[in-house]
């Protein structure tokens, strides 16, 4: 087995240089494939390219044939024209197992800016999907691609790893927001300023069901410009306190140098309105919302940046605490696939010995049976079963030895060994 | 057949025992899915026993468990929190054992405590369905009124979770305010008509066992259980008439009446020896038994 994978990740390149290496769309991806190729029919490639990292998975099922590291600098190099001493610093490589363990990492998330991060799946499935349509995978990539998002299954399911959301905008409505209400269509959602911020907290408020919007900014072409993204209507800061009082989530995101809502004014929006649990998200800062203004009543849940920050950091921790256990599991398995691996490899000259034993004591057996044709149907199967035992019998013990190589590597010099020694042929076919 | 019975009695007391054990390890450490399974096995196991338990003493004493004896209704009181974890469990995420098999567990104590002896309700006829009428009403009716508690209970902890000053009940996965709130509405509005119609089916039973209600007057339990109807009513017009009403206050209140409720039954348990005893009544000879309530 030969697998070498080529690396540029966050890790050890910056964004410049992993813009330059991106493949940044199916055509792309597919010009690379007939590239590859042509220059490499009889191996395997998948291409794992995402925002974060690109990587080259080669592998060559045919130990004959070696696959080397350079190889795939220069495919790179030649696909992007990129003078290959630009990618020294850049790019890592890793072989056999170690490829296997890092591929493992990398779709366990192991590997991610944000540990534990769930797109990684989807997008090394997507990688894989689209190796099988360009007739890239082969035996080998496609049992190391399935055995990998096997492994993430399981690493996601028994350890926490993925549990606890660890950004700004997704613990405010994923964990605050999802533990006072109970849907979200009913709910109106009131939005000041129309930041990045204020984006991202209505994409979590929109997957979660939310469908009423009231964006009140400052300026009325980008409160528009947000509105109509997300299908809301836009209203001015006069009216802040009007739509304050219906509001069920407030998410606050100006930039504005002091409190826009004070103590007095909130009570005064909480007096005129319905009574109603009202969830803060102060996303400003400097806060939006003075301190204080979540002890006017008790259905007030007021949430600042330090706060949401805070419960983002327990679950980047909490995160962290898994990896061992993550490892531990990747380890297990990726001993398990080089086991596999190797096994399949000792399966075709298995099969040969089994068959060509089971032809010679059939064979003889017919010219016995002939020639002692008084034998009756019981003692043709006696004999039968005997001479089958007696086959076993030889055969077990180089096979045993055969498996026992085979948990350790494959077993390369007792294959040919057994070929030569019982006239097996020298290929697998 | 006594030793079989106490046996089967132990097992689903160790079962739901164990159960508890599991979800408190849970709640400590982490949830796995080793334990998740023995606390379903567990209160599973329990409830079959438990079962069986009930079954036995029916066809022992010719009586519905409910209107058996103290024992026999706390029991039914216990199997319904048991059938009520089990059927949660699958539903939902939440730590829902951490709240009723403590009150599982406490049920069985409790009745394991009290006298079993079935009561001489009538075998037959109109006395025998009214007692079964006020029975089940008010063993429903108190169930609702625990698990409004336990409702309310969680939404008072997620409250105070959620204003940062519990930090640690995250670890309880409690459901969310909005679906605690509808919850807990519900109970109180389904537990009110089921207190009620036991309350005064039991005055009935009493006009017809002694001729007149006048004798209830003289029970606890009575007194007791009139309590908690008069504030369940009060919890649940407040929760239907007043619109500035938080779901903290309603909550507040139902656990209020669910404390007071827990009490009686501790207190009247372990005061008179069981529900309706005939302490009251024992000292005048001749005076018909209280059976109601």
């Amino acid at each position: 087995m030969n697998v070498v994978v080529l690396s540029c990740n966050h890790h050890n390149a910056g964004l410049d240089i992993r813009e330059k290496l991106a493949f940044s769309n199916e055509d792309q991806l597919q010009a690379a494939y007939a590239h590859w190729q042509q220059r490499h029919p009889s191996s395997e490639l998948v291409v794992l390219s995402t925002c974060n990292r690109v990587e080259i998975y080669a592998a060559e099922g045919d130990t004959t044939q070696s696959l080397a590291a350079d190889q795939l600098t220069q495919f790179v190099s030649e696909f992007h024209n990129i003078p290959p001493d630009d990618l020294t610093d850049a790019i890592l490589f890793h072989h056999g197992r170690d490829a296997i363990a890092h591929l493992f990492e990398v779709v366990c998330s192991l590997d991610s800016m944000v540990l534990g991060e769930p797109q990684i799946v989807t997008q090394v499935k997507e990688a894989y999907r689209i190796a099988g349509e360009q007739n890239s995978c082969g035996p080998l990539t496609n049992h190391l691609f399935q055995h990998a998002l096997k492994v993430s299954s399981r690493v996601r399911t028994e350890t926490k790893l993925s549990e606890g959301r660890v950004s700004i905008a997704s613990v405010a409505i994923g964990e605050f927001a999802r533990s006072i209400f109970d849907r979200f269509d009913n709910k109106l959602t009131v939005v000041i300023g129309a930041g990045e911020m204020a984006e991202e907290t209505l994409r979590y408020v929109q997957d979660a069901g939310g469908e009423r919007f009231v964006i009140v900014n400052r300026s009325p072409e980008r409160a528009s410009a947000l509105a109509s993204r997300f299908g809301g209507q836009t209203d001015s800061l006069e009216n802040l306190d009007h739509w304050m009082a219906q509001a069920d989530l407030i998410v606050s995101t100006t930039g504005a140098a002091g409190h826009i809502v004070t103590h007095d004014r909130f009570a005064k929006v909480r007096s005129s309105g319905k009574r109603q649990p009202v969830l803060i998200l102060d996303l400003g800062a400097p806060r939006d919302f003075a301190p204080g203004v979540e002890t006017i009543d008790d259905d007030i849940f007021l949430y600042d940046i330090d706060a949401l920050e805070a419960t983002c950091e327990t679950n980047r921790q909490a995160r962290q605490s898994e990896v061992v256990q993550a490892r531990q599991i990747i380890s297990e398995q990726t001993d398990r696939f080089l086991h596999d691996v190797y096994h399949r490899a000792t399966g075709p000259v298995i099969q040969r010995l089994r068959a060509n034993s089971e032809q010679i004591s059939r064979k003889e057996l017919d010219i016995l049976y002939r020639r002692l044709p008084h034998l009756s149907e019981e003692d043709r199967a006696a004999m039968d079963k005997a001479v089958h035992r007696i086959v076993n019998k030889l055969l077990h013990p180089p096979l045993e030895t055969l498996r026992d190589e085979a948990r350790s590597g494959a077993p390369h010099g007792m294959l040919d060994a057994l070929r030569q020694l019982f006239h097996l042929g020298t290929t697998d076919e | 057949m006594d030793f079989l019975l106490q046996a089967n009695l132990s097992c689903f007391l160790l079962s739901y025992l164990l159960a508890l054990v599991a979800e408190i390890i849970q709640f400590v450490r982490s949830r796995t899915r080793i334990l998740q399974a023995i606390v379903f096995v567990a209160v599973l196991a329990g409830l079959v026993a438990h079962t069986a338990y009930l079954t036995a003493r029916f066809q022992a004493t010719g009586l519905p468990p409910l209107v058996g004896s103290s024992h026999d209704w706390l029991l039914v009181l216990a199997w319904l929190g048991a059938v009520g974890s089990l059927l949660l469990g699958f539903s939902t995420k939440s730590s829902q054992g951490m709240f009723l098999l403590p009150a599982v567990v406490l049920f069985v104590l409790l009745a394991i405590s009290v006298d079993s002896t079935p009561s001489d309700v009538e075998r037959s006829g109109a006395s025998r369905w009214w007692a079964i009428l006020h029975a089940s009403s008010l063993v429903i009716g108190i169930a609702l009124v625990a698990a409004a508690s336990v409702s309310a209970l969680m939404y008072l902890l997620q409250h105070r979770q959620l204003h940062g000053t519990l930090p640690w009940v995250r670890r309880l996965r409690l459901p969310n305010l909005e679906r605690l709130t509808g919850i807990n509405y519900w109970l109180v509005l389904s537990c009110f008509p089921l207190l009620t119609i036991g309350l005064f089916s039991g005055f009935v039973l009493s006009d017809k066992a002694a001729g007149h209600v006048a004798t209830v007057w003289s029970d606890p339990i009575v007194w007791a259980t009139i309590i908690v109807w008069l504030m369940m009513t009060a919890n649940l017009t407040m929760l239907i008439q007043k619109k500035d009403q938080t779901g903290r206050m309603v909550a507040r209140r139902t656990l209020l009446a669910g404390a007071f409720l827990l009490v009686m039954i501790f207190g009247l348990t372990f005061v008179t020896g069981g529900f309706h005893s005939d302490a009251p009544t024992q000292d005048r000879p001749g005076s018909p038994q209280p059976e109601p309530f």
